[in-house]
């Protein structure tokens, strides 16, 4: 890993072609890490088969466990309004929220547009066994929802935005009450 | 930001095929989130729960927790109560909505005998409210909430009115007071304690 008293000389080509190579593993484990969630992940690797193609046709889990739904309010008006900056406002909520999912228990499951799904797993059929933590996993889902709700009020930066775009949705719904 | 919690089984696994695939959850609890959620816009809170997930939580968070409405959400025929938990105190909730004046017109009453017909204690409720004890205050939500479940609309209008005097901006409050209000304060004869939400 010494690197710094290498000579570039064809040594150099060497570490390179490694340096590349794990670099690309690097990227697509993240890939697949953030692509499928660390959850979604251990469900999807469910349906490989042993010679390691992909066969969706499995049977599936029954699992008991809290949903969450959550979703943006006006995201229409809001995607007009900011254009291509609203990637920056849908992730700085995306951040909040799946940091708190995770840090109380849960996984964020899906990003359907504005809206997610996060899941706080209790227990399935296959393990059988309730989860040690399952009467606190409730207050833990509560908590980590309030939690959102209050963090997002209170960056400044992310309130002027809804804020804006509620007088905005508001003003389109009178001006759209008015033709019709 | 709207949220929806919802407490049951689903099934869980990968939805798609060689070529796509997606870790997902199938289930009507899954569905009953989202649409807790949905109903988040039309009580102007920002948080709805199931009963289900209410009597998940520890005792002492459940009475956190107050009653919003009983309902049933569209694509079901079993009435749910729906619930949420205020973070910030009622005494904060000053915010007058639009239709204050006509809220207040239409929930006042004409005559004493209004009151006492009802069996109400107003002097009593006057002094919970005043008392800025949150259980005392607590326990008139209770009572105008389970007038409202009972069919007793013109107790809980009376109820309503002292509520929103002192919290004028309870939009939990405020939904009930216009559902009310479409119906003159007089519950419809087949009422059975819930009705019937269309959102999606």
């Amino acid at each position: 890993m010494k690197r710094d008293g290498e000579t570039k000389t064809d040594k150099m080509g060497e570490s390179n072609e490694t340096d590349l190579l794990e670099h690309a593993i690097m990227k697509m484990a993240t890939l697949l890490q953030v692509g499928f969630g660390c959850a979604g992940a251990e469900i999807i690797a469910k349906s490989f088969k042993n010679d390691g193609e992909l066969d969706p046709m499995v049977p599936g889990i029954k699992v008991h466990a809290i949903f969450g739904f959550c979703d943006i309010r006006d995201f229409t008006v809001a995607t007009e309004y900011l254009q291509q900056d609203v990637m920056l406002f849908v992730n700085k909520m995306a951040q909040i929220t799946h940091k708190y999912v995770v840090e109380s228990g849960g996984a964020p499951n899906k990003n359907i547009g504005d809206a997610f799904l996060l899941v706080w797993k209790l227990y399935s059929s296959k393990d059988g066994k309730r989860n040690q933590l399952q009467k606190s996993l409730f207050d833990s889902a509560l908590f980590c929802v309030q939690q959102i709700i209050s963090d997002i009020s209170q960056i400044d930066s992310l309130a002027e935005i809804t804020e804006k775009v509620r007088s905005l949705s508001n003003y389109s719904f009178l001006s759209f009450a008015v033709v019709e | 930001m709207g949220f929806g919690l919802h407490t049951g089984w689903a099934i869980e696994g990968s939805i798609g095929s060689k070529v796509k695939v997606d870790a997902s959850y199938l289930s009507s609890h899954v569905n009953l989130a989202s649409r807790l959620e949905s109903a988040t816009k039309q009580y102007h809170v920002p948080l709805l729960m199931s009963d289900a997930f209410v009597s998940g939580l520890s005792g002492s968070i459940q009475s956190t927790c107050r009653r919003v409405d009983r309902v049933t959400f569209k694509g079901s025929t079993e009435p749910m109560t729906i619930y949420y938990q205020d973070i910030e105190p009622f005494h904060t909730l000053k915010k007058k909505p639009v239709n204050y004046g006509d809220i207040m017109t239409a929930t006042s009453w004409k005559t004493k005998e209004e009151i006492t017909e009802t069996g109400l204690d107003l002097t009593a409720i006057l002094q919970a409210l005043q008392s800025d004890k949150n259980l005392l205050i607590r326990d008139v939500y209770d009572v105008a909430f389970n007038a409202y479940l009972d069919g007793q609309w013109g107790k809980c209008k009376i109820l309503l009115h002292v509520w929103l005097e002192k919290f004028p901006g309870d939009t939990v409050m405020q939904v009930m007071v216009n559902y009310l209000m479409s119906h003159n304060f007089e519950s419809p004869v087949n009422w059975e304690g819930y009705h019937a939400l269309n959102s999606k």
